[in-house]
Parts: structure tokens; C-alpha cells; sequence
């Protein structure tokens, strides 16, 4: 029996309760293995997804707590720090998609964690918390590198708009809605339709689709599905991404005459129109 | 900030009574955003009455933290900090 664990990145705990090998209950065996990781998740809501990582860096715990459960339940995957410098940790081992940071932290404070993550994470949406009304923190945050500002207290669905926004705009601006011939993908409805008809997809092949759709006519490597998708490193001996490939492929492409999921040998993949 | 070196009940110089009761003031901000965003997130969200009932709950551990923060400032006007 063979089977693969994808490496499991630290502090990734919250969100899944736990991860399962089961068999899948297709015929088609692909390269020769049978077995594929399902990670299932928490409270058993059939639409949740991961769709994004967020890093949260508040000292005042109850708070971060706060936070981390509201934003899980905005369906974001959240990890939590208390201190400068294992947000600094955190950042520096892990791939996050949006870091929610407050300026007041113990051991290195927002502003210091800004200057020291900028050069090498230029990309990073960072929005950042604050208590201190003065007009000068905002502005001092902004120019350091922080993409937005929330002064507490703040209201949380602003926090979450402000999240879907910065998230946005992360996404070479892509809207809710993507299309790649009649292939179509509502990203905030976690719905996907080919030629009229719904097509049932699990929260990994989901996300996949997105991001292959998110970067249509676009050739993506296998390590770059795997760090975007799966935020992990990519192991060269594993198939995991091309056995998940494999499966939106059956699901999306089987029914139509167009194949919109390609293969490009010695590269990866593309999802495009012709 | 609060005052180490100087003795419960004695007098505290104006400049480090207001700092001191900034500091508190500016310590409501977390307790207010967290009850904020139960509120929100109860009326949003919340569908029985034990969803409620959690909300409810933590709410009040939120006010406890305002009612901390408002007795530190009474302690502060008095100059007892």
C-alpha cells in the first residue's frame, strides 16, 4: 500500500481536525496508485474550502481568539502569534496569503516587523491594527509597507471586507466570477458550471480549478500549484498534484468535445480555450 | 504608563495621570472591538438559542475586561493609580 502525506507546514493545525487516507472509488488507477489524501474538515460543512492562509499577530489574546474564529468562519485557514518575533517565525516558514498585523506587539512591534519583511516580501497584504488614534501611527504604517489600516475598535465585517479586498487586488485583481470558455467559476459561491451544468467539486479541487483559472492560457508548474494550492513545499516525488489534476480534469472536461485542461510536457499545466 | 515609584494614595503629577489614563483608555479598544464583533457576528451568523447563549456569554467576559478598565480609571481621577 502506497500513499503520500503531504508535509504538513507548521502551525497549519487549525482548521482541519484531522487528515484521512481513504480509498478512492474510482476504476481508472493513476500511476499505479490507488490512495489519496482527504482531508477533511472540521465541522463538516460540504461548501468550506481553505481558500486563503492568514496570519494573525495580536498580543491581546482574547482578541487574537476572536479573530481567529471569525475569520475560520469566513472560511480563511488562521494561524495565530502573540509576538513580533514569531510572526517574524511564522512568516519566514510558512506561505500565507494576507498577514493581519498589530502595531502594538511585544518583542518586535508592527512597524519594526514591516521594515524587516518588506525587502524580501514585497507581495505580502498587510493590514494593520491599531489603537493609538493618532493620525501619524496610520501614516507611519502606511509608508512602512502596510497595504491598509483599522483603527480599534473596528467593526469585524469591516475587517472582512477589507480581508476580501486586499485579497483581491492580491489576485492580479480577478472578480468573483472566472471564465475560461464556458467553463465558469464563482469563487464566493464556491459554485462551478460547465456549459450550464453544475459540476460538484471537494475544497481541494476547487481551489485547484481556481488557480489554473486564475492564470488561464498561463502554463503553471507543479511547485507552483503546490505552494498556491496546498501551501507546501513541492516534493518531486510526489503525484499528489497531478492525481488532484487528474480529478478536476474527470470532472470538468469528460462531457464536452473541448478539452480545457491541458498538459504541457515538462512544465504542467494550462487551463485554456483553444 | 504606571507610576512604580510612587505610593498608593499619594498625589501623581499631572503629565503621568494623563498618560496613565490613556494608556487605560487605550486599553478599552481590544474589549470593545471583540464585543463589537460578537454582536455583529451573533446577529449574522447565530441560529439557535445555544448559539446565543455562547454569544451572550462571551460578550460578558468582554464587558468584564470594560469594567476592569473603567475602575483603573476611577483609580487614576483619584489619583490612587
Amino acid at each position: 500500500m502506497q500513499f503520500e502525506l503531504p508535509q504538513d507546514p507548521p502551525l497549519s493545525s487549525c482548521g482541519f481536525s484531522k487528515i484521512q487516507i481513504r480509498e478512492t472509488n474510482t476504476n481508472a488507477t493513476f500511476s499505479g496508485r490507488r490512495f489519496v489524501l482527504q482531508e477533511q474538515i472540521a465541522d463538516n460543512s460540504a461548501s468550506i474550502r481553505s481558500s486563503a492562509k492568514l496570519l494573525v499577530a495580536e498580543d491581546d489574546v482574547p482578541l487574537a481568539h476572536f479573530l481567529k474564529r471569525g475569520l475560520q468562519g469566513s472560511k480563511y485557514e488562521v494561524d495565530l502569534v502573540h509576538d513580533g518575533e514569531l510572526a517574524l517565525q511564522s512568516l519566514n516558514t510558512s506561505k500565507y496569503d494576507l498577514l493581519v498585523l498589530d502595531l502594538n506587539l511585544p518583542k518586535i512591534d508592527g512597524l519594526a516587523l514591516l521594515a524587516k519583511i518588506r525587502p524580501s516580501m514585497p507581495g505580502l497584504p498587510v493590514l494593520v491594527l491599531t489603537g493609538r488614534t493618532g493620525l501619524e501611527d496610520r501614516i507611519m504604517a502606511l509608508d512602512e509597507g502596510a497595504d491598509d489600516c483599522l483603527l480599534k475598535p473596528f467593526s469585524f465585517n469591516e475587517l472582512g471586507a477589507r480581508t476580501r479586498a486586499l485579497l483581491r487586488r492580491k489576485n492580479n485583481g480577478c472578480g468573483r466570477v472566472l471564465q475560461v470558455a464556458d467553463l465558469v467559476l464563482d469563487r464566493e459561491q464556491f459554485m462551478v458550471e460547465r456549459a450550464g451544468k453544475r459540476i460538484d467539486l471537494t475544497s481541494k479541487e476547487f481551489s485547484l480549478l481556481e488557480y489554473l483559472m486564475m492564470n488561464s492560457r498561463k502554463p503553471v508548474t507543479r511547485a507552483m500549484i503546490m505552494e498556491n494550492v496546498w501551501k507546501a513545499p513541492y516534493d518531486s516525488n510526489s503525484n499528489l498534484v497531478d492525481v488532484y489534476v487528474k480529478y478536476v480534469r474527470d470532472k470538468v472536461d469528460i462531457e464536452s468535445s473541448t478539452k480545457l485542461l491541458r498538459t504541457i510536457r515538462g512544465i504542467g499545466y494550462v487551463i485554456a480555450d483553444n | 504608563m504606571n507610576t512604580e515609584n510612587q505610593a498608593i494614595g499619594t498625589e501623581i503629577p499631572r503629565s503621568s495621570m494623563t498618560a496613565a489614563m490613556s494608556e487605560v483608555l487605550h486599553q478599552t479598544a481590544q474589549p470593545l472591538t471583540v464585543l463589537l464583533g460578537i454582536l455583529e457576528l451573533a446577529l449574522l451568523q447565530a441560529e439557535t438559542i445555544t448559539d446565543y447563549r455562547e454569544s451572550v456569554e462571551r460578550s460578558l467576559s468582554e464587558v468584564a475586561r470594560l469594567v476592569d478598565c473603567l475602575n483603573q480609571a476611577k483609580r487614576i481621577a483619584i489619583g490612587q493609580a
